[in-house]
């Protein structure tokens, strides 16, 4: 998907892509892989893909966030992706992207903001997150927040000045504003790696720690729910479900571990959850080739454990598997067995 | 118990009237105290105190052919030349324009295509950026800036008298006309997205509309022109990148000052009583003297981007229609260009796209919203 040629094609200025070819790619990229969908779950992937979009733009407070949010997008790929040469794609496209949008105009984001709402006018799905977080109506129209933080330089309503004609403040009168509006805060970093300082764009289903999904639980301590979800950045509050399958899998390696050592297990119990748990298979010899400073860095570690498998432990459940490993081998004895008799016949035979 | 005491000093009362008497003092009591509790707690209440009772009311809605598009200024009213009362009202979507009776439903509502005239493709793909009605010496003229330049149409909307491209690099695409004024009584001003503006002549007989003067005014595209309408050939600019600029027309532009630049863009912009009136995309709203040149004003009005602004010319009020989906109107003072709140309200999760006074005086107006179908009016 983001083929140099393909991205140069994309960068081209160009008008807003029409509705049936962007269906098409979209079923051509969500097909690229073995997964296939039918009508109906393509139809509900697209309105999907296409209501988030939506709420993500209508939600930019003001137009050079779209950047932000679409860094936002980069930044989720980046993280799928480990190898290489993939990786200096994703950067490629970082530097066409702000090639292309970092020098425009606040006036002219606009413009391209206002493509977009345009693009995507007419589109009312009700998606359920966005239904059950109460950020989106039941006709499909989104919910517009009257408080959170105003924009970077823009200021929050409530003040009237007067200036005298050498431009000081001479009188300073307020009025109630209505909403409950916040001072602006830092603008997000623009730079290839960095906090976006929004959260449009992250991923909607990442699940809080706390279940305490009240509105007054939120990152800016305002009332929008929405904000809760996806806080990738947020630090202590939140969990990935990726990070519970860590932790998952680190369960499995403890209990693995258990298994091996048996009594001695209990004893290396300091392992902490913050550990990695590394096996070698194959021996010190073919590891020493490899990665020798690694090698020599383990082998003076107090938490390295060697286990021989040629001697027998005590645990139980080990001895059967061992057991029934040595039946496979008189089994393939017989085979072979079987084997040269064969042969001994077919040469009697001739 | 207390039954008994309206049945000792009532003596004439029987029991069950007695209980009745008794019931409607509670009722009354609880009534009163309730209407105390809710005076002290009701946010409603708590506004009465801060500002003068609602000045205007929601009142009925108007129902477009299809959903206004997400562009500024989103919202055009035809006046009718001797009553000056508002007869259709105008609302772009996409490539079509919109245009629907106000008051009187005997007026046919209008779907109008923006194409090259006499073409009739299947498909509409321009983009209409703005619509202004205009009376030019006899006639009332339909102006239409879109992605193919200028066109002006006779009220109708039906032909068309006179269109220009209005563009300056005809290999760059994305070229669109943007920022309409009438200056004087005969004399269109049209705006481009190059920054420049192109001032025609229209004649008593429509025919032949004359380019007077073609300038570079500013660098990146035109979003709004306005022009004094008491005289002085008073025109004001504004861009993209967020300047704003004052120039007189004299036979050709001359500038007259360039106003510092608040990198938010002015979206829309007002002359009157010697003052400008712009609103901004950061939410401001300022005000500046043409005399002096200089800051008057400076409202923080909005939290979101202003999309749309009017002036009542007779009473000095100021509507402002923002992203943030309030409607506020303001008053301008004519002595010292000073702004007051006069009226708020929050049209809920609506994103405003256009709005404009329906009277000179001020107490009508209506708002379109992104997205909807409907324009809603109020009345003071």
């Amino acid at each position: 998907m983001l083929n140099e040629k393909f991205l140069i094609q994309l960068f081209k200025p160009q008008t807003v892509y029409n509705k049936t070819a962007l269906r098409k790619l979209f079923e051509d990229l969500a097909h690229a892989s073995i997964m296939r969908l039918d009508e109906a779950s393509m139809d509900k992937l697209y309105d999907l893909m296409i209501m988030a979009f939506k709420y993500q733009v209508l939600m930019a407070r003001q137009p050079l966030e779209l950047i932000l949010i679409t860094l936002n997008h980069v930044d989720a790929i980046r993280n799928f992706v480990s190898a290489p040469a993939l990786q200096t794609q994703i950067d490629k496209t970082y530097t066409m992207l702000m090639q292309m949008y970092a020098h425009l105009s606040i006036g002219e984001m606009q413009n391209v903001k206002y493509s977009l709402l345009n693009f995507l006018q007419g589109h009312r799905v009700r998606v359920s997150v966005f239904l059950r977080h109460k950020v989106q109506n039941t006709d499909g129209t989104f919910v517009i927040p009257t408080s959170g933080p105003v924009p970077a330089g823009c200021e929050i309503p409530g003040c009237i000045r007067s200036f005298d004609p050498d431009g000081i403040v001479c009188q300073t009168t307020h009025f109630p504003a209505g909403g409950e509006y916040a001072a602006a805060c830092e603008p997000g970093s623009t730079e290839m790696h960095g906090n976006r300082g929004t959260d449009l764009g992250c991923n909607i289903y990442t699940v809080p720690a706390t279940t305490d999904m009240s509105p007054m639980n939120t990152y800016y301590g305002n009332n929008n729910p929405l904000e809760n979800i996806g806080a990738v950045g947020n630090g202590a509050k939140y969990q990935d479900l990726e990070a519970d399958e860590f932790l998952l899998g680190k369960e499995e390696l403890n209990l693995l571990m258990a298994q091996l050592l048996g009594s001695q297990a209990e004893q290396k119990q300091g392992f902490g959850s913050k550990e990695i748990i590394r096996l070698s298979l194959f021996g010190l010899g073919e590891e020493k080739e490899s990665n020798p400073t690694l090698q020599k860095e383990e082998l003076e570690s107090k938490n390295f454990i060697r286990i021989d498998a040629r001697t027998r432990t005590s645990t139980a459940a080990l001895e059967k598997v061992y057991d029934e490993m040595t039946m496979q081998n008189e089994e393939l004895q017989q085979d072979e067995d079987k084997e040269q008799d064969l042969l001994d016949l077919l040469d009697s035979m001739m | 118990m207390v039954g008994n005491f309206f049945v000792k000093n009532y003596a004439a009362l029987d029991g069950v009237c007695s209980k009745w008497l008794c019931d409607c003092v509670f009722f009354g009591i609880s009534f009163q105290i309730t209407k105390i509790v809710l005076r002290l707690y009701h946010p409603s209440y708590y506004r009465k105190e801060f500002t003068e009772e609602q000045m205007y009311e929601r009142n009925g809605t108007l129902t477009l052919v299809s959903s206004a598009t997400a562009i500024a200024n989103n919202l055009s009213v035809q006046f009718a030349p001797q009553t000056k009362t508002a007869q259709t009202i105008a609302v772009i979507h996409e490539g079509y324009i919109n245009v629907i009776p106000v008051y009187n439903s005997e007026i046919r509502a209008k779907y109008i295509p923006c194409v090259e005239s006499g073409t009739k493709p299947r498909h509409v793909s321009t983009s209409v950026t703005q619509v202004m009605w205009c009376d030019v010496k006899r006639h009332q003229l339909l102006v239409v800036a879109s992605s193919l330049g200028v066109q002006i149409f006779d009220e109708d909307g039906r032909v068309c008298k006179f269109s220009h491209p209005c563009v300056d690099m005809p290999d760059g695409g994305g070229n669109f006309a943007r920022g309409l004024a009438l200056i004087g009584h005969d004399m269109l001003c049209v705006g481009n997205s190059s920054g420049t503006i192109r001032i025609f002549h229209i004649p008593e007989d429509l025919d032949p509309v004359v380019k007077i003067d073609h300038k570079q005014v500013h660098k990146k595209a035109v979003t709004d022109i306005a022009a004094s309408v008491t005289g002085g050939n008073l025109v004001v600019t504004a861009d993209d990148s967020g300047e704003l600029s004052l120039w007189r027309l004299e036979r050709e532009l001359h500038l007259v000052s360039m106003f510092p630049t608040f990198r938010y863009p002015c979206t829309s912009l007002k002359i009157w009583e010697g003052f400008i009136l712009c609103a901004f995309g950061s939410g401001h709203i300022r005000v500046f003297g043409t005399k002096t040149l200089s800051l008057v004003c400076e409202v923080a009005a909005h939290a979101r981007w202003i999309t749309a602004a009017d002036l009542a010319p007779d009473t000095g009020y100021f509507l402002s229609v923002s992203e943030d989906s309030f409607v506020k109107v303001w008053q301008i003072s004519k002595r010292d260009g000073m702004v007051s709140l006069k009226f708020s309200a929050q049209v809920q999760d609506n994103l405003l796209v256009g709005g404009k006074f329906l009277c000179s005086g001020g107490e009508k107006f209506c708002v379109s919203t992104y997205e909807s179908c409907n324009v809603i009016c109020y009345c003071a």
